[in-house]
């Protein structure tokens, strides 16, 4: 699952993440140079990349997370970038629009560039394509909704 | 104490008053807005009261609605907190007209100390020291140079109308102040369209220290030992000491500056909690500001040395019961602390940021109080005040105060939100701010913004991946 972070200066930034929970119940996290570990002890999370030094850590409820004084937003799992230019991704509005037409459904299989939504916004329509390959998980609008900027459309995983 | 009181506040103040009020026995009544369905202090208030509205001037400043919901709801007493109708002498009037007892001093101190030219008046009348200068406005060089003679060098010029640093100079001396008098007078006129001048006293390497106050009805004035509030950002306080390390062991210094507050606090009669600030210049003379007529944000600090609850005793002194203490003997200060004001603002720019708290922990200990009114998904808006808290240490001496709200700002943890963490960190760790040497401009000379740690590293970034990952699956 991909982790994108949007900071107030429009930069992006993206972690993968692999979660995997063990026996032991744990979780194995694997990311591009290491795995990790998350452990819930008495209501807590703790995390350790070494299964040595335990660092305790919060869940974060919302979009927003502000890191060294730059407010980030922060999404799973889509790619949110601009519908206009009919880009690749578009799976979270950028702007209010409407939907017009749908491609997908739930548990189609998506290519990387496939259209998956057609959006009417500022008078013109633009294809939404996926940047990822993968499943679709839901599809969280239907064709003729109005939707507004910063919503979720729809889930690849 | 079988009364009901009404707190005419909301965020941590409210919370603040609501303890004391429930420590004391009586009922606290909070209110709640259309703005604030779920204010954080109606958790600790006995009882809510809807104050409808969407505005502050709807809400909280709404004088004749508020004193109707007080009567409606039997109130003994109203506690204002401090800002919004807390220093406003025609509130305290109209509450006193109905019976109910206005937690704050009477309503002429409010008043007099309230307008500063009036206040500055007074303190000179109680024989308390004001910045020296010119009385009111002078004309020519020479009369600004005989002034300078008088008061000794460096002195300041500025425009009758100025603010804002605009329309003033610092002049060392006869020289300075004859290139200078023409060249203020012009600024002075095309700033303000008013070219009047006044020469007063320049206080160098200023340093804000205030006296905590304490008084009741029956003529007894205490005095709850000073503040140091020298660090501040757009003339607003961020982080307080008690006792002052200016100061410092200067016992006779610290004597006097108590006794001249005592001094006119008696002078207006005063008969409950209040501040007097002074600035004091690197000799250690010092001069009246203004008298602040309430509870102030900083009262922690002051609480923490004497061990006394002056929320507490504000209540009791307007009750007319007898304070938890005697004489001013009983007022012994004891180690030192420190208080850290956490607001949702910028740490490079130091403004305002309004935004979504999602989560926040903190971790208490010996000496560490967090007065706050935090809540997890709460949003932070621009209609109020970006102060969401008070990370208070108390230490054997100042030392120990500096390692434990460290400590404890290392264990603050607010998400979602930007706030003024990061450059409270870089403070704590400063040199000039470790010894204790800094004066009012320490923000504008040692630029602790721009020492902020910017780097982002990929390891936050995984960190806060896995927060978001358990987020959504808790």
């Amino acid at each position: 699952m991909r982790y994108y972070f949007y900071d107030q200066n429009s930069e992006k930034n993206f972690v993968d993440l692999e979660l995997h929970e063990q026996e032991s119940g744990e979780i194995e996290i694997k990311f591009n140079e290491g795995t990790a570990l998350l452990k819930k002890i008495n209501t807590k999370h703790f995390i350790s990349f070494d299964q040595i030094r335990w660092q305790r850590i919060f869940p974060i409820f919302g979009d927003n997370i502000s890191i060294q004084n730059l407010n980030h937003k922060i999404y799973r799992g889509y790619f949110p970038s601009g519908v206009n230019q009919g880009s690749e991704g578009g799976l979270i509005s950028q702007m209010p629009g409407k939907i017009v037409k749908v491609f997908i459904k739930p548990g189609d299989k998506v290519e990387k560039g496939d259209v998956v939504l057609v959006m009417e916004a500022m008078k013109m329509e633009n294809e939404v394509k996926s940047s990822v390959s993968g499943k679709v998980e839901s599809v969280l609008v239907s064709e003729g909704q109005a939707v507004e900027s910063g919503q979720v459309l729809v889930e690849i995983n | 104490m079988n009364k009901r009181i009404l707190i005419c506040n909301r965020g941590e103040i409210a919370i603040r008053i609501a303890k004391a009020v429930s420590e004391l026995g009586g009922t606290a009544i909070g209110f709640y807005t259309d703005f604030e369905k779920e204010p954080a202090h109606l958790e600790y208030c006995q009882e809510w009261i809807y104050l409808s509205g969407t505005t502050n001037l709807e809400t909280y400043l709404n004088q004749d609605k508020i004193i109707e919901l007080a009567q409606k709801s039997k109130a003994d007493a109203i506690h204002p907190g401090y800002g919004f109708l807390s220093e406003n002498p025609s509130f305290a009037d109209k509450v006193k007209e109905t019976g109910i007892i206005f937690i704050g001093p009477h309503a002429q101190a409010i008043h007099s100390m309230g307008d500063k030219a009036v206040s500055k008046k007074i303190a000179k009348d109680a024989g308390v020291p004001v910045v020296p200068g010119s009385v009111g406005k002078i004309d020519t060089i020479n009369e600004a140079k005989d002034i300078a003679k008088n008061i000794a060098y460096p002195v300041l010029l500025k425009a009758v109308a100025g603010g804002g640093g605009k329309g003033m100079r610092v002049c060392n001396n006869d020289e300075e102040l004859e290139k200078f008098f023409p060249a203020v007078q012009r600024e002075a006129k095309s700033s303000f369209g008013n070219p009047d001048l006044l020469v007063e006293k320049y206080i160098v390497n200023p340093h804000h220290i205030e006296v905590q106050i304490l008084a009741n009805n029956k003529g007894d004035v205490f005095h709850l030992y000073e503040r140091e509030c020298s660090i501040q950002r757009r003339h607003q306080k961020v982080i307080e000491e008690a006792p002052s390390p200016f100061i410092g062991s200067d016992e006779k210094t610290r004597q006097n500056i108590c006794e001249t507050a005592v001094k006119l606090a008696r002078h207006v009669q005063y008969d409950s909690a209040g501040t007097v600030e002074f600035i004091m210049g690197e000799d250690k003379s010092f001069y009246f500001l203004e008298m602040n007529t309430r509870i102030q944000v900083e009262h922690p600090i002051t609480e923490e040395i004497t061990n006394i609850d002056l929320m507490v005793n504000m209540i009791k002194s307007a009750f007319d019961m007898d304070l938890d203490f005697k004489s001013q003997e009983d007022i012994q200060i004891r180690g030192h602390a420190i208080e850290l004001r956490i607001c949702a603002e910028d740490s490079e720019t130091m403004l305002p940021s309004p935004g979504m708290i999602e989560n926040y922990d903190y971790e208490l200990g010996k000496g560490i109080r967090f007065d706050h009114c935090l809540r997890p998904n709460r949003e932070i808006s621009s209609n109020f005040d970006p102060m969401v808290g008070k990370l208070v240490a108390r230490g054997f001496d100042r030392s120990v105060a500096i390692r434990k709200v460290r400590n404890a700002l290392n264990k603050l943890n607010i998400l979602g939100l930007k706030t003024n963490i990061p450059l409270l960190k870089v403070i704590l760790a400063e040199e000039t701010f470790q010894a204790g040497q800094y004066t009012t401009f320490y923000i504008d000379k040692i630029k602790p913004q721009e020492n902020l740690n910017l780097n982002i590293t990929p390891q936050e970034l995984l960190i806060h991946a896995i927060e978001k990952e358990i987020g959504l699956t808790n």
